[in-house]
C-alpha cells in the first residue's frame, strides 16, 4: 500500500455524455483499493446529456467533504478544451492539467452567439495557470483503441501516465476490468494503455514526483 | 455501481465505495427493509435503483410506483401491517406524498417507515430549492440529516428503529451533494428476520376522519415531545469544543465544509462546533453553546430553520448571544453554500483576512472566464423529442395562426425552453402543462394552446387535468413526448414500458388508450422519425375544436444506441454534400441537433461521434444536401 497522502484533488471537467462519471468511479474505486480515504462528488446538474459537468475527486485523510474549493485542484483532467477553461478557478498555481484537445461545441457557438476560442489559445492560458500541460487527442486514441466513446478511459490512462498520483498502473487496470460493462474490458484497457503511452512519452522528470501537500 | 453488487453482500466490516443514494440503500437492507417506494427523481432515483438491484436475492419488494404519493401510500400500507418500508423521493416528490403524510404522522405506524426527501440546494436539477425540513416541523415528525455518505447509512438504519420506538415515521433529508457523493464506507450486518404482514383493524387509529383525528394529534404531540428527549442521546449530534471566540452551528454537507474552512483558516482552537443530525434540534447542546460563546454563526441549506431555533432557544434563556445566519446577511440568503463561502462568511464574522488569489492569476482567470462560451443543457443528438418539437413547430406554422402558446412540464423535453427551439412557455410541476394549458383555454387566450407532457409524466399527474380538459370543454391540443423510458433521471420504466423495477414483465399501459378513456375526441399517434406525417396529424390535432391528444412516439435515443451497441449493429452515418448546401442553417437554427455543426466555409458538418444516426436532419435539410452513406 502507497502512503497515505493528507490531500490529493483531481477535477475531471467534461461534458455530459463523456463517461466523466464512469472515469471517476474507476479513480476512486482504484483509490479505495489502495486503502486511501475518499470523497467524490459528481457535479452534473440535471441528470442530462450535452451540459457541463464535472467530479470532485479528494484523496486522502485530510479531506472532510467532497467538493473542493477555489485554487486547490493538484489535477486536471479536461475532457473537453473549454471546460477546463470554464473549471480554471479550481486550480492550484502548480497543478499538472491533462487536456483533450477535441472539442465538443455547445449550442451558443452552433447557434453564433458565442466563438469557440482556438485550441492554441486554450492551451495558452492554460499554461499559465497550471505548471504542467499535457495535451492528449483522446479521441483519436479511443478510436484506434475501437470506440469513440472510450474517450473517458484514454483519459484515465493519461492521469495514470503522468504518475502524478500515488495509485499504480496495475490498480487502475484492476479497477477498469472491474467496472467497465462486460465484454468491453478488453478494448478498454487497450485504451487505458494508449492514454498511458502517450502521456508517458510527453512527462518530464519534473512532474513525476507525487503531489501531495 | 461495481458489477460485483455491494448493496446485498454480506462483507460485514469491508470498506467499499458507496454513493450518497447506495449508502441510504444499504442502509435500508442493513436494517432489514421489506417494501421499498419511489418515483424517480433526481437527485433521489439511484436509492430504489439499488435496492431493486438486490431485491430478488434478499426478498425486498421494491417498485417504481406512477407516482411519489402513490409510492408513499405503498409503503404507508405495508408499514401499518409491521413491515420495514422505504419511500424515497426529490423534494417536490414529497409535495405529492404531503398528502398522506398529513395523516400517516397521526395514525403512526407498526413496522418502521422512513420518507427519504432528496432536496436540491441551488436548484441544480430542479424548478426550486425548496428546504423539506420545514415538512419535520409541519407533521411534529422527527427528521434526520446526515453530514457524509458513511452517516448517511447509518441514519437510515438507524431511523427504522427510531421509528418503531416512537410508532410514527421517521424523515431523512438528504441534499444533492450529500446523494451524489461517493465515499468510502464502512458495511454492517444485514438484518435477516422477515416479517410476516398483518394488519390489525383498528378503526380509531386507522381511519382518520372528522372527530377520530383530533384525539390522534395529542397523542403525536406526546410522541414529539419523546423525539425531543432521544436526539439529545443520538451520536448524529455533536458540540466539538475548541474555543470561544465563535460558535458555530452547522447541519448535512454543510458540516464538511465548515471544518474544511475551518482547517484553512487554523482556526480550530477559536472555534467551537455544534453538528447537529436531528429535526427536533438537541437543545442541551444548543443552551451549552450558547452558554460558551458571545457569538453564533449558523451554516445550514437552505432556509433560516436552525438559526431561528437557536433565537428561540436564547430567548427561552435569556441570553444575548448574537446569532448570525442568513437572516442576518451574513451568509447568502439563498443557494447552496461551499467551503469558499462558508471562509468568506468566517473571514468577515472573525474579522480575519483570507487567502486571496494573486492579482496577475486573477487576470488570466478572468481572460479564461471570458474565452469560455456558456454550454447550455441540449437534448440528445438523434433525440425524439427534438423531431418532435420540429414537426410541431411546422405544423403550428402550417396553422398560420401566429405562434402557439406552449404550456411546459418536467422532463428531458423541458429543454424545448432552450435555444434554437424556445417551445416552453411555462414551466412549474408535474403535470401542470396540462392544467395550466387548461386555463389558457377558459381565460381565452386567442393563440393555439399546446400542452407538451412525457410519458413517464403523463402517467404521474397528467390524467386528472386531462380528465378536467375534457369536462369543462377547454380547447387545447396535448402532445404527450413519448420515448419509452423516463430519460431524465436515468431511464427508468414506467407503467407504459411494460417492465417494473425489478425487470419484469408486465402489462404496459396504452398512453392513447388512456387519453381516449378520458374523452379526448381526437387521439392519435405518430413517429416523430417520420417528419412529413407527423407534421400532418399534429397540424390536424391542432385544428380539431376540442381537447386533441397527439401521442408522438420515439424510443429514447441513448436506449437506441445502447441496444445498438449490446447487439453490435453498426449505426446510419450520414453525410453532407457541400455542392448542395448553401450554408441557409435550417438544420441548425430550426432543428437544433448537436451533431450538426457549422464549418470554416460556412457550411454545416455532421460530427461523425455526435452522430446517432436517426436520419431526421435528412428530412429537414431544404436542399436535399444530407444524404446516407452507409453504416458503421
Amino acid at each position: 500500500m502507497a502512503l497515505d497522502p493528507e490531500e490529493l484533488n483531481i477535477l475531471i471537467a467534461g461534458v455530459g455524455g463523456q463517461g466523466n462519471l464512469l472515469a471517476s468511479e474507476i479513480i476512486s474505486w482504484a483509490s479505495v483499493t489502495e486503502g486511501f480515504k475518499i470523497h467524490v462528488a459528481d457535479i452534473f446538474g440535471a441528470a442530462q446529456r450535452g451540459g457541463a459537468v464535472t467530479s470532485h475527486i479528494r484523496i486522502g485523510k485530510g479531506v472532510y467533504n467532497p467538493v473542493m474549493p477555489r485554487g486547490s485542484a493538484h489535477i486536471l483532467l479536461g475532457f473537453e478544451p473549454v471546460e477546463c477553461l470554464r473549471t480554471a478557478a479550481f486550480l492550484r498555481p502548480d497543478c499538472t492539467a491533462i487536456i483533450n484537445t477535441r472539442p465538443i461545441m455547445p449550442s451558443s457557438v452552433t447557434l453564433g452567439q458565442a466563438s469557440y476560442p482556438p485550441i492554441d489559445q486554450i492551451t495558452a492560458l492554460m499554461r499559465k495557470l497550471a505548471r504542467k500541460v499535457v495535451t492528449v487527442d483522446a479521441a483519436s486514441l479511443a478510436i484506434k483503441a475501437g470506440d469513440a466513446l472510450m474517450v473517458n478511459i484514454v483519459m484515465v490512462g493519461a492521469l495514470a501516465g503522468t504518475l502524478a498520483t500515488p495509485i499504480p498502473k496495475e490498480t487502475f487496470v484492476e479497477a477498469i476490468k472491474n467496472h467497465v460493462p462486460r465484454g468491453t474490458e478488453q478494448n478498454n484497457l487497450n485504451a487505458f494503455n494508449l492514454g498511458f503511452e502517450n502521456v508517458q512519452e510527453k512527462m518530464d522528470e519534473s512532474v513525476v514526483a507525487a503531489h501531495t501537500t | 455501481m461495481a458489477k460485483s453488487n455491494v448493496i446485498g453482500q454480506e462483507n460485514v466490516g469491508e470498506r467499499v465505495l458507496l454513493l450518497g443514494n447506495e449508502a441510504v440503500a444499504r442502509g435500508a437492507v442493513e436494517a432489514g427493509v421489506q417494501v421499498a417506494t419511489s418515483y424517480p427523481g433526481t437527485p433521489s432515483s439511484e436509492i430504489l435503483e439499488a435496492i431493486a438491484s438486490v431485491s430478488r436475492k434478499l426478498g425486498i419488494y421494491a417498485e417504481w410506483s406512477t407516482n411519489e404519493k402513490v409510492a408513499f401510500e405503498v409503503a404507508i400500507g405495508a408499514a401499518i401491517s409491521g413491515l420495514r418500508a422505504i419511500s424515497s423521493m426529490k423534494h417536490v416528490g414529497v409535495n405529492w406524498a404531503a398528502d398522506p403524510l398529513f395523516s400517516v404522522n397521526l395514525t403512526g405506524v407498526v413496522g418502521g417507515l422512513v420518507l427519504v426527501t432528496a432536496d436540491d440546494p441551488g436548484a441544480y436539477a430542479s424548478q426550486n430549492e425548496q428546504d423539506n425540513r420545514f415538512y419535520a416541523l409541519a407533521t411534529d415528525l422527527l427528521m434526520l440529516e446526515p453530514a457524509d455518505v458513511q452517516e448517511a447509512k447509518e441514519m437510515t438504519a438507524k431511523a427504522f428503529d427510531l421509528s418503531e420506538e416512537l410508532e410514527v415515521p421517521v424523515m431523512l433529508r438528504l441534499t444533492a451533494r450529500i446523494c451524489h457523493a461517493r465515499a468510502d464506507v464502512i458495511l454492517g450486518p444485514i438484518r435477516k428476520e422477515k416479517r410476516q404482514a398483518k394488519f390489525k383493524k383498528t378503526p380509531n387509529r386507522w381511519v382518520m376522519m372528522a372527530g377520530r383525528s383530533r384525539p390522534r394529534h395529542k397523542w403525536l404531540h406526546d410522541k414529539l415531545a419523546r423525539a425531543e428527549a432521544m436526539v439529545e442521546a443520538l451520536p448524529f449530534n455533536r458540540l466539538e469544543i475548541g474555543g470561544k471566540e465563535l460558535g458555530i452551528i452547522t447541519s448535512g454537507v454543510t458540516y464538511g465544509y465548515v471544518k474544511e474552512a475551518v482547517t484553512k483558516l487554523k482556526l480550530e482552537d477559536k472555534v467551537s462546533i455544534l453538528k447537529v443530525g436531528t429535526y427536533p434540534l438537541p437543545r442541551a447542546s444548543v443552551k451549552e453553546l450558547l452558554g460558551l460563546v458571545e457569538t453564533v454563526l449558523v451554516f445550514e441549506e437552505v432556509e433560516p430553520i436552525i438559526e431561528q431555533y437557536v433565537k428561540t432557544v436564547a430567548f427561552d434563556e435569556k441570553k444575548d448571544t448574537k446569532i448570525k445566519g442568513r437572516l442576518t446577511g451574513d451568509v447568502q440568503r439563498q443557494w447552496d453554500l461551499d467551503v469558499d463561502l462558508v471562509i468568506e462568511s468566517l473571514s468577515r464574522t472573525m474579522n480575519i483576512g483570507s487567502n486571496p488569489v494573486s492579482a496577475e492569476r486573477q487576470t488570466v482567470l478572468q481572460h479564461a472566464a471570458q474565452a469560455t462560451p456558456p454550454r447550455p443543457l441540449a437534448l440528445c443528438a438523434g433525440c425524439p423529442h427534438a423531431a418532435t418539437y420540429y414537426a410541431l413547430k411546422r405544423a403550428v406554422y402550417k396553422m398560420a395562426k401566429g405562434p402557439a402558446v406552449y404550456s411546459g412540464d418536467i422532463g428531458c423535453y423541458t429543454l424545448g425552453a432552450n435555444l434554437p427551439i424556445d417551445m416552453q412557455d411555462t414551466n412549474y410541476c408535474m403535470g401542470a402543462s396540462i392544467g395550466v394549458g387548461c386555463g389558457f383555454s377558459q381565460a381565452g387566450v386567442k393563440e393555439p394552446i399546446v400542452a407538451t407532457i412525457g410519458d413517464s409524466t403523463f402517467l404521474h399527474s397528467g390524467i386528472p387535468p386531462l380528465i378536467n380538459a375534457v369536462y369543462n370543454k377547454a380547447k387545447l391540443t396535448v402532445v404527450v413526448f413519448d420515448n419509452r423510458a423516463t430519460a431524465m433521471t436515468g431511464f427508468q420504466p414506467h407503467p407504459g414500458t411494460g417492465v417494473t423495477a425489478t425487470g419484469e414483465k408486465t402489462r404496459p399501459i396504452s398512453i392513447e388508450n388512456v387519453a381516449r378513456a378520458c374523452g379526448a375526441g381526437f387521439v392519435e399517434v405518430v413517429d416523430p422519425h417520420h417528419v412529413e406525417d407527423a407534421i400532418g396529424v399534429m397540424h390536424r390535432g391542432l385544428s380539431y375544436d376540442g381537447v386533441s391528444v397527439i401521442v408522438s412516439r420515439g424510443q429514447c435515443v441513448r436506449d437506441v444506441v445502447r441496444d445498438a451497441r449490446k447487439k453490435g449493429v453498426a449505426t446510419e452515418r450520414y453525410e453532407v454534400d457541400w455542392n448542395r448546401c448553401n450554408g441557409c442553417k435550417v438544420c441548425i437554427n430550426m432543428f437544433g441537433c448537436p451533431a450538426l455543426t457549422p464549418n470554416e466555409a460556412k457550411k454545416v458538418e455532421i460530427d461523425q461521434v455526435l452522430c446517432a444516426g436517426c436520419g431526421v436532419c435528412v428530412q429537414v435539410c431544404p436542399l436535399k444536401a444530407i444524404r446516407q452513406v452507409g453504416a458503421q
